[in-house]
């Protein structure tokens, strides 16, 4: 990407493609609406000032996942403090009862499975390319889907789903 | 879980950032890019905006003093490689009951009910009580992570949410620099704060207290790391500005499985990040490429450890390395060397 007008319309691009992707992954991280877009706008401005380079979109889109987990791991951390699923899910107006459900649970969970969960169940990713994302080994990302499913497994029961 | 995989795709549906949200982004993107180093006027709008939400949902903020030492020994009971249970023994002289459960001032109960250790990475659960109702919270502050007594490291740690009955395991997770092959023997968490949300007295109102408490416990690693080879490397690599980077020790745990070196970088202290050196340990034979893995402490050093080949020869008087020295700074040319390492037994 050449010249500043082409290097401009990449990014153009990629706020348009994965913006909302990486908006979800940062939201089930944090649960703020406000800060996990400042983590995807972090995140998009480390692309136009980092300028990687990237062997095919796969690997675009696991690089912007990858440094936006991290980011909104890190606000997490700064802010000190927590939010509850009934505050991060209060102003979201889903479809179902049972879509509330669901997301509520995974909220619930401790933010290492909510990130493997995510990762898993929306966005596709497998447990060999989770661990890769987030510099674990395989062993470590199958334990976590392994156990947050036990646990979502148990939540979900209760609530009859 | 085929059902669920559906109604939670469904669910992230409803999660969208707000509309205009693209166009802002574009806007502080290329509004940064003209005037670096970047306009503070967001981030304290947003600081302003946080500590509103934050003020909204706090009833009451009660600073407490609290500080207890409490140390326990920890059992492992060996599962599958490096996946080991951590069990707390009440029979020891170190442990007491005061572990099980740390009444605070102000009615604040913290239950330790299990310490982890899987894949180099120490879980430490809790359970929150206050005024005799489940409640959650959250560790804030640096662990310091003593190893032999001596040396010294930071952990990382991570946050949580809510369980839905309002009760709550808080999983700290921290993840070690040094692990089991340099031999831990003492892990002490110091926390400056904690952050404690709970229901209030009148069961509507919420409160957040803050606390400081330490505790230490014993970890006997000799099971999971009953011996060590230890390869002293003399060569040294010198990078491009003429300045040296060592090599400082490989190690190789046959217990664990794991060959882990430590590499000294030239910027000791340097605190940009993007200069840094971290070592990438590509092969020990040419023809064969290990797994990487490895992680970089934040004083310049290195350490990385790569799972030990199959055909490895643990009688090996010399061991020859093939590293690969990469940065973060974009452009830079990742720098290869080959070392030959000379066992020494006995350290």
């Amino acid at each position: 990407m050449g010249s500043a007008e082409g290097q401009r319309k990449y990014i153009e691009s990629c706020v348009e493609e994965y913006s909302d992707s990486m908006f979800r992954a940062a939201y089930s991280i944090i649960g703020s609406a406000a800060e996990a877009e400042d983590a995807v706008q972090e995140t998009f401005i480390k692309l136009y000032q980092q300028q990687p380079v990237f062997n095919d979109k796969n690997h675009e889109k696991a690089w912007l996942l990858r440094v936006v987990i991290n980011d909104a791991k890190n606000q997490l951390r700064k802010a000190k403090r927590i939010v509850s699923f009934e505050e991060s899910t209060s102003g979201i107006e889903f479809a179902t009862d049972d879509q509330r459900a669901v997301y509520e649970a995974v909220r619930s969970l401790d933010e290492k499975y909510r990130i493997a969960v995510h990762l898993h169940f929306f966005e596709g990713y497998t447990i060999k390319e989770i661990a890769q994302m987030l510099s674990i080994p395989s062993s470590t990302a199958g334990t976590r889907l392994e156990r947050a499913k036990a646990q979502l497994r148990k939540l979900l029961e209760r609530e009859g789903i | 879980m085929k059902d669920f995989e559906l109604i939670y795709k469904a669910a992230n549906e409803s999660i969208r950032p707000s509309a205009d949200f693209k166009q802002r982004t574009l806007d502080r993107i290329f509004e940064d890019e003209q005037k670096k180093p970047r306009s503070g006027k967001k981030l304290m709008l947003l600081l302003v905006a946080a500590i509103i939400a934050i003020s909204a949902f706090v009833g009451t903020v009660s600073a407490i003093e609290y500080y207890q030492e409490v140390r326990g020994k920890a059992k492992y009971e060996r599962e599958d490689k490096m996946s080991i249970r951590t069990e707390y023994s009440d029979k020891t002289d170190l442990y007491t009951g005061k572990i099980e459960q740390w009444q605070m001032r102000q009615g604040l109960k913290l239950t330790l009910t299990e310490v982890l250790y899987e894949d180099n990475v120490f879980s430490v659960n809790f359970i929150g009580e206050y005024k005799g109702k489940p409640c959650s919270f959250m560790l804030c502050g640096y662990p310091t992570m003593y190893i032999d007594g001596e040396q010294e490291s930071e952990f990382s740690s991570s946050g949580g949410g809510y369980n839905k009955d309002g009760r709550r395991f808080y999983t700290e997770e921290m993840t070690m620099k040094n692990d089991c092959l340099t031999g831990v023997h003492e892990i002490t968490l110091i926390y400056d704060e904690v952050w404690v949300t709970g229901l209030g007295e009148n069961g509507s109102e919420k409160e957040e207290i803050h606390a400081e408490f330490k505790f230490a416990f014993t970890v006997d690693i000799t099971e999971i790391s009953p011996e060590k080879t230890i390869y002293i490397i003399d060569e040294t690599f010198v990078d491009e500005e003429g300045k040296g980077v060592y090599l400082d020790k490989v190690m190789c745990t046959p217990a664990s499985q794991r060959l882990l070196y430590r590499i000294i970088a030239p910027n000791e202290n340097d605190e940009d990040y993007s200069k840094r050196y971290y070592p990438m340990l590509t092969a020990i034979d040419p023809s064969k490429t290990c797994r990487f893995e490895s992680d970089h402490s934040d004083n310049g050093n290195a350490v990385a450890y790569n799972k030990m080949p199959d055909d490895f020869d643990l009688n090996a008087e010399e061991i020859e390395l093939i590293v690969v020295l990469t940065t973060h700074t974009p452009g830079d040319r990742p720098r290869t060397i080959k070392v030959t390492c000379v066992r020494q037994d006995g350290e």
